[in-house]
């Protein structure tokens, strides 16, 4: 067809979508609302992506460079020129494990800064950002979290990562800049104080600042001499060695009189051991064949690969997305080729041929799927640019710029278009087909579906089911699911003429209304059916998702393990907390209200403390699965580690294993005191059960744990990473009384006597109370209702894994 | 310019057959204006159908400046309609999206003609038929007449030279008729052929010639003049008459 005619064909399909602006307002917000979306999406992530130079100014401010320490100081390290994405690689001989020289080894015992200085140019000034601690510090209401630094914010070298908002920056000791979102989350104010934990010292907040790269985090910057008395207050409280303070975070460097720190500069800091992000390297980077980086095999054998199913399956979402609107769009279409019927044979008779009657309806597809898609983008960066504000605070980072990548937005208007035209395609192909007379008088055959479309579409059904059956069996299929969804609502599509054409015999026994629009529905198939399928597919995708969450609602029911007894508060301690710590949290929280007797939880450990700062070796506690009890399909009777199947999800055997026992940060055998039962298990239980535990009998909440009166306990060595070397497994058996508890967060209580006595050791884990108010029933599988146990105190609130009210300490919250 | 020879077209089948034209013959010769009549159901539009190739014989020849329609392609037959033939509907001719610039112009943008020359050659048809200042209109900013008018322009459009009008004047008053029917007069005897169906004998005697049709056969057939003594003298003015 010519152009000429294409030209007359949109002429005429522009006409005709503003004479008929109520179905061309509802086609094109078919199109622009996805359109829209898609837009806006990309507006806000093109916006919030930082150019290199915007990235460098938000982490070293107006510095030449920041310099950090690669995997150890000393041992030589190769990086790319933008070290951002970590592309860093500390040469291997072999394996993935760094291999550092002798002459490595030995630098890396130097002091830091002998290293610095021969690492780095002459004359460059270096200034530290200490490691940043999570702390919690005082506020108006009681104490919150905070990330607390050290730096002095007045040099101007941080300027750029971080902004002054209001006040001034501190100038000394004792004054301290806090972030917009701290100050709105303690309710201070600029001249309000704070005080870190650990010290007595209260800090006047003198600024308001913002972290362009961290809008939400609640930040303190301190005075470097300050951050340094918080930290030695914090090491010193530990129950293990003093901790050293560390390596700074990084330092920001200037170069005499910002010269630039060249490539050349930055090879040479690689070989003492530090990773440079350069201002100048990343304004002019240097070529592959001078990255030494890009050169080596060993980096490269890393196995950097991207998703292709992930990039698949969008790829789906979106066909499939698409599908729908021209499913949905389509009879849009249908329609108003039908209404132009005569306008269509006017056309036939002066001469148009078949080609140029589809260029006709399609020229609809282009101009309102044009018309939608600008429209949506037009709509999506706008809503962008008003609600940037909100979304920079909802993605925690000022956006770079206000970014509009043409490229893109020309794809996504594409796809508008494409989806317009799309839908207009079967009317198209129908209006070409009909007969010029038919068309001029407007007379119409209600034809019956052809035998071979609807066997076509109950196969393609058939089979897109059977693809999608096969994804979920094989456990690896959401390409299988998708391709099968979509292979089967177009079967679906296909079927539909012939279905509408059975409701269309119910017609009769309905009144005259539905009757006559069942009979127009039956008549006019060809835009009834993708309307039909496309409802058909929206209310089978709803039923899908409404069955999985039912499901998945049901599972977490099934598996939910209280963290204690109904009612009961429990407060739960860090590691690293200093018995006197511990003990001030716990009578904090014993006076805060009447909780009535407190019961001490301890953990156990084998030899080694799981939980020790060098985790060298860890030896971990559990209770032995007897033979009857091994979960099908795993090894040892464990199933961590293993893939998860439906069958082991019901079977009580890998549920106990696979699922963590332990609402207890995964322990599943712990020691305690009589005086914690209550607490911990639920009221109820036999007296003789605290008597037995004081006497050094096991208390195990499954009987079936139990074998002979006794219960058996693996006690496992591992290295501290996890098990890569073999691990030393013995068992010590114990005398054990069954107490029913078969939802208890634990399957065995020790007492600690009779743990140590079995050569276990103990830590403090957790200080639990049940309330004289609260329930004393049995810790439950069932979930409370909402008010049980969580009476109308402020603070007050159900955890998100256990559904019981539980005080953690203040550290824990973060 | 036109021949129909032993043209039959049955609709339907067995117990719902209907024998729309029985062996019909008809020649219309260039500048010719033949007037079709008959009563309703006589096959008067049937016929008119299939010399514009709107519709195909079920017997028989239909050929167009000497091209027999039956045996083109379904593409090739809308070229002839798109070069050789214009038809005339009795109302709704026009396509209410388009001008009437555009609605004369289409046919020959269709075929591939620049926008520029068809508009011109629109605009010069117009111009012929004297609504040239009705070029930039709707069809909706138009009456009935000149609405027809503008479809007589866009019959003839190109090198159309065969007009096909289905009770033109059947929408129009007496006056705004008879002044369309001078139109299609006029281009008659400037060298175009027409066949026009109409039930009224005032407007048959502007024909040269009139053929009756009834239950689908041609029953007669009469010169001018007889046409005029038929009804009583009515002439091309109009006066007179029955």
């Amino acid at each position: 067809m010519k152009l000429t005619a294409w030209r007359a064909a949109l002429r005429i399909a522009r006409r005709d979508a503003l004479r008929a602006k109520g179905r061309s307002a509802l086609v094109i917000a078919m199109i622009a609302i996805p359109v829209l979306g898609v837009a806006a999406a990309d507006v806000t992530y093109r916006s919030s992506e930082l150019t290199v130079q915007e990235r460098a100014t938000r982490t070293m401010g107006t510095a030449d460079a920041f310099v950090q320490i690669g995997s150890q100081a000393g041992w030589r390290v190769e990086q790319a020129p933008n070290p951002f994405g970590g592309a860093t690689y500390t040469p291997a001989d072999g394996g993935n494990s760094p291999s550092p020289t002798a002459l490595e080894k030995s630098r890396a015992a130097e002091p830091l800064a002998r290293l610095l200085q021969q690492a780095l140019p002459a004359g460059a000034r270096l200034l530290p950002l200490e490691q940043a601690r999570l702390l919690p510090t005082s506020t108006a209401n009681g104490v919150l979290p905070a990330l607390i630094q050290g730096f002095d914010l007045a040099d101007p070298l941080t300027h750029g990562m971080v902004d002054l908002d209001q006040g001034r920056w501190p100038t000394g000791p004792g004054q301290v800049a806090a972030s917009t979102a701290f100050l709105k989350d303690s309710g201070l104010r600029i001249g309000r104080t704070t005080t870190p934990a650990g010290t007595s010292t209260p800090l006047t907040i003198t600024a308001a600042v913002e972290f362009p790269g961290d809008l939400n985090d609640d930040q303190l910057v301190l005075w470097p001499t300050d951050l340094a008395t918080v930290l030695a207050a914090q090491n010193t409280g530990t129950t293990g060695p003093a901790q050293p303070a560390g390596p700074p975070m990084g330092w920001l460097l200037a170069m005499p009189g910002h010269s630039g720190f060249s490539w050349d500069d930055v090879l040479k800091a690689n070989q003492w051991g530090f990773v440079i992000t350069s201002r100048a390297v990343l304004q002019d980077p240097p070529p592959d064949s001078a990255v030494p980086l890009d050169q080596d095999p060993g980096y490269h054998n890393l196995g950097r690969s991207s998703d292709p199913v992930a990039t698949a399956v969008l790829a789906t979402v979106v066909g499939m997305a698409l599908l729908e609107i021209v499913l949905l769009a389509g009879p849009a279409f249908a329609v108003g080729a039908r209404r132009s019927r005569r306008q269509l044979g006017l056309i036939a008779a002066g001469g148009g041929d078949r080609a140029h009657i589809r260029a006709v309806v399609l020229g609809s597809g282009v101009v309102l799927g044009l018309t939608g898609a600008v429209t949506g983008i037009v709509v999506g960066a706008i809503a962008v640019a008003l609600g940037r504000g909100e979304l920079e605070s909802l993605s925690g980072a000022r956006f770079g710029g206000y970014s509009l990548r043409p490229v893109d937005l020309l794809g996504i208007m594409l796809v508008g278009l494409v989806t317009g035209l799309l839908a207009a395609v079967v009317p198209a192909v129908q209006a070409s087909r009909q007969d010029v007379m038919t068309s001029l008088t407007g007379r119409g055959i209600v034809k019956a579906p052809p035998a071979w479309l609807t066997v076509l579409g109950a196969l393609a059904v058939a089979g897109g089911t059977a693809v999608a059956l096969l994804g979920v069996g094989t456990g690896r299929g959401s390409m299988f699911i998708l391709g099968g969804s979509i292979l089967a609502e177009l079967g679906a599509v296909a079927c539909t003429p012939f279905l509408v054409g059975l409701f269309g015999r119910l017609g009769r026994l309905l009144p005259l209304g539905p009757r006559l629009a069942l009979r127009d529905s039956t008549r006019n198939r060809g835009r009834t059916a993708p309307a039909v399928a496309a409802v058909m597919a929206a209310v089978a995708g709803a039923v899908a998702v409404s069955v999985y969450q039912s499901s998945s609602d049901t599972a977490s029911r099934a598996q939910y393990q209280p963290s204690g007894a109904i009612g009961s508060v429990m407060l739960q301690y860090q590691s690293s907390d200093t018995p006197a710590r511990m003990a001030a949290e716990a009578g904090a929280v014993q006076n805060s209200a009447d909780l009535g007797p407190r019961g001490d939880l301890d953990r156990l450990y084998y030899q080694h403390d799981c939980d020790a700062p060098d985790m060298a070796t860890c030896g971990t506690v559990t209770v032995a699965f007897p033979a009857a009890l091994h979960c099908p399909g795993s090894a040892n009777g464990s199933a961590q580690g293993t893939p998860v199947t439906g069958v082991q999800v019901l079977n009580k055997a890998c549920a106990s294993t696979m699922l963590n026992v332990g609402a207890l940060d995964g322990e599943n055998v712990i020691a305690t005191g009589p005086a914690a039962l209550p607490a911990l298990l639920g009221g109820g239980l036999d007296p003789s059960a605290g008597q037995a535990l004081a006497a050094g009998t096991a208390l195990v909440t499954d009987p079936s744990l139990v074998t002979d009166g006794r219960v058996t306990l693996n006690l496992r060595l591992t290295d501290g990473t996890g098990g890569a070397s073999p691990a030393r497994t013995t068992t010590v058996s114990l005398p054990a009384l069954v107490v029913n508890r078969p939802s208890a967060p634990v399957q065995a209580v020790l007492s600690p006597a009779a743990a140590v006595r079995a050569g276990l050791r103990t830590a403090p884990m957790a200080a639990v109370w049940l309330p004289s108010g609260a329930s004393t029933a049995p810790s439950s599988s069932a979930w409370p209702p909402p008010s049980a146990g969580c009476p109308a105190r402020p603070r007050c609130r159900w955890s998100a894994d256990t559904r019981a009210p539980t005080v953690r300490s203040r550290s824990a919250w973060r | 310019m036109l021949r129909l020879a032993s043209v039959s077209r049955v609709h339907g089948q067995g117990a719902a057959e209907v024998h729309a034209l029985r062996s019909v013959d008809l020649e219309v010769r260039p500048g010719e204006f033949v007037a079709v009549m008959g009563p309703s159901g006589s096959g008067k539009s049937t016929l008119l159908t299939l010399a514009g190739g709107l519709d195909s014989a079920s017997s028989g020849q239909v050929v167009v400046e000497g091209t027999e329609l039956g045996a083109l392609s379904r593409k090739a037959l809308a070229a002839v309609r798109r070069r050789s033939i214009g038809y005339v509907f009795q109302d709704f001719n026009l396509i209410p999206a388009l001008t009437a610039a555009e609605n004369v112009s289409l046919p020959r943008e269709l075929d591939g003609l620049s926008g520029r020359k068809a508009r011109a050659e629109a605009l010069a048809a117009l111009e012929e038929i004297g609504v040239a200042e009705l070029a930039d209109r709707f069809p909706d900013e138009m009456s009935g007449g000149q609405q027809q008018r503008v479809a007589i322009a866009r019959a003839l459009i190109g090198d159309r030279r065969l007009v096909l009008a289905d009770e033109p004047t059947g929408a129009l008053d007496s006056a705004t008729g008879e002044a369309v029917l001078a139109v299609l007069r006029g281009r008659c005897d400037a060298g175009a052929a027409a066949v026009m169906v109409t039930h009224e004998a005032r407007h048959a005697a502007w024909a040269d010639r009139v053929v009756f049709l009834r239950d689908g056969r041609l029953v007669d057939e009469s010169a001018r003049s007889s046409a005029e003594t038929l009804f009583s003298g009515v002439g091309p003015d109009g006066t007179g008459g029955l």
